[in-house]
């Protein structure tokens, strides 16, 4: 509601387990979600996030302070990028992602993908579905089949061992 | 309340994320390393169909052919089918690349046709065409870009229209014929394109002009877009002296911010000497105004190129010659290792005298305030 004033203003964001956290409008606004509720003039009291957890949506916010502080180059913003999600793991990954797809922020989004897809690159298969908790539910027939599919593909490149 | 909803297994398993956020990961993975995870689980089976870098990379199998043309017959069946399954199957909307590194040639046409309409339907950014010459394959006949200002041929890649090439930031044509009016085609069809890379063409005509066949062996533009690009290198691989650099004007006029132009000339031993020609009734459009020659060797080729600029480049302010030999080449450590040191000398005091005739030659022509600078 603050919006007309023009000065900075600060939207609160509720997290599914009930945690509070405030934000500059500035930075909120990074996630299209978010946007629309502004816009729709819906951002005057609590804005509640039922997608998203308090960790999560901490980190999130982190995110948001961090690029919008950084003035329109790209290159800053892709190294602040790769810094910021060089330390989490595998599931903060995955929350992050369905964060960011529930609030809409493709350049969040575009990164997290990114930099799940580099840590599959070049493993074998078994190592993926241990590091990433996919269960096997191919016959054994039809893996041969698929591998069959594939065979050529295959060569020289797969090794399915453990490392 | 609960944490996010998940319709699938346990919490720390990536198969929480729906089908299309897996997608969205699965699509930026190369194709090779896509298709490997169509073996995870029934669920991914088809999640590579949706790759976005569709590099058909298989050269190091080449590297294990053995000499038998049977075997690279089989291959290149393997690699056919392998393309056309992905293509066919392919169900992203857009892809950031498109690259076919093996050994084909003439007789892949049809299929190579097929794959180029596809990837400008795909709106590709990335376009390579690296058909790479395995021992075996050497023979064979080298395949021919279609002639994009052929309205049949043209429409056979593009069937919505020439606009449909428009995505493109990238063109590598690597042992692939093609002639200057196809790369004049993209270039002034694709306002992205950044870089045109053409190596180890075997020809590249000028139609214009009625010169002898180039053997063009490398031309990287590497810049913005062209109504943008600053500077030209031309990096020419063993020229034997028979070609001419002039049929590279025309992209020259087509470059108007151009201001520098490079030419790194790595000869090969004997060059030829020609009748040097002249490019009649320019209107000096050039707008270059450093003209840097490495490896010059006061040839045919470098006077003449270095004539066209002085001639049609008004704001001409500084030539740079630099005579040093860009690097030796193999032929020339043998020469080396074979002729007493003299006779070496000897060779290489002719071949300066002939630079400096030429450098002399092109100073003559230079408008005063023209700076001349030889390393």
């Amino acid at each position: 509601m603050a919006a007309e004033t023009g000065t900075p203003t600060t939207l609160t964001l509720k997290s599914n387990d009930d945690e509070l956290f405030s934000v500059a409008e500035s930075a909120a606004i990074l996630s299209v979600t978010i946007r629309n509720m502004v816009e729709d003039g819906c951002a005057g009291g609590v804005i509640p996030l039922d997608n998203v957890d308090g960790k999560t949506l901490a980190s999130v916010i982190t995110y948001m302070n961090g690029i919008s502080a950084i003035p329109a180059d790209e290159e800053k913003k892709k190294s602040y990028r790769d810094k910021f999600l060089s330390d989490k793991d595998f599931e903060t990954l995955a929350d992050m992602v369905l964060a960011a797809n529930y609030l809409n922020m493709s350049c969040l989004m575009d990164a997290v993908s990114a930099k799940i897809a580099q840590v599959m690159e070049k493993k074998s298969v078994g190592w993926v579905r241990r590091k990433f908790g996919i269960e096997n539910d191919y016959t054994p027939e039809e893996e041969a089949a698929v591998k069959e599919e594939h065979k050529w593909t295959f060569e020289g490149v797969e090794t399915d061992d453990d490392n | 309340m609960e944490k996010i909803l998940s319709k699938f297994t346990q919490e720390d398993s990536i198969d929480r994320l729906p089908d299309e956020l897996l997608i969205s990961i699965v699509s930026r993975l190369p194709v090779i390393e896509a298709e490997r995870t169509n073996l995870l689980s029934r669920r991914w089976r088809y999640f590579s169909m949706f790759s976005s870098i569709l590099d058909f990379d298989a050269s190091r199998v080449l590297f294990k052919l053995d000499q038998e043309r049977t075997s690279l017959k089989a291959e290149r069946r393997k690699f056919v089918r392998w393309v056309n399954r992905v293509v066919s199957l392919h169900s992203g909307e857009a892809i950031e690349e498109f690259r076919i590194s093996f050994d084909l040639d003439k007789s892949d046409a049809n299929d190579i046709c097929k794959w180029l309409k596809f990837a400008f339907e795909k709106k590709v950014k990335r376009l390579e065409l690296n058909l790479i010459q395995s021992y075996t394959g050497l023979s064979d006949a080298q395949y021919t870009f279609p002639n994009m200002y052929d309205s049949v041929e043209c429409s056979r890649i593009l069937p919505l229209g020439i606009s449909s090439c428009e995505s493109l930031v990238k063109l590598s044509l690597i042992e692939v014929e093609v002639t200057e009016e196809t790369l004049n085609f993209f270039v002034s069809n694709c306002p992205l394109l950044e870089e045109l890379c053409i190596i180890y063409s075997s020809y590249l005509k000028k139609l214009t002009f009625n010169f002898p066949l180039i053997r063009l062996r490398r031309l990287e533009i590497a810049s913005t877009d062209l109504p943008k690009l600053k500077k030209l290198v031309l990096d020419i691989m063993r020229p034997s002296g028979y070609e001419s650099l002039l049929c590279f004007t025309p992209l020259m006029s087509v470059a108007p911010s151009l201001r520098e132009l490079v030419l790194k000339l790595q000869w090969s031993e004997n060059f030829m000497r020609r009748t040097i020609h002249t490019v009649k009734a320019q209107n000096r459009h050039l707008g270059v105004e450093v003209l840097q020659i490495e490896g010059f060797a006061g040839g045919d080729i470098d006077v003449e190129l270095a004539e066209y600029v002085i001639e049609n480049a008004p704001s001409l302010k500084k030539i740079v010659i630099d005579f040093r030999r860009i690097k030796p080449n193999v032929f020339r450590k043998y020469e080396n290792v074979m002729a007493k040191q003299g006779e070496a000398d000897i060779v290489d005091s002719d071949r300066m005298a002939i630079a400096r005739e030429g450098a002399a030659l092109l100073k003559a022509k230079l408008a005063a305030g023209v700076e001349l600078i030889i390393r």
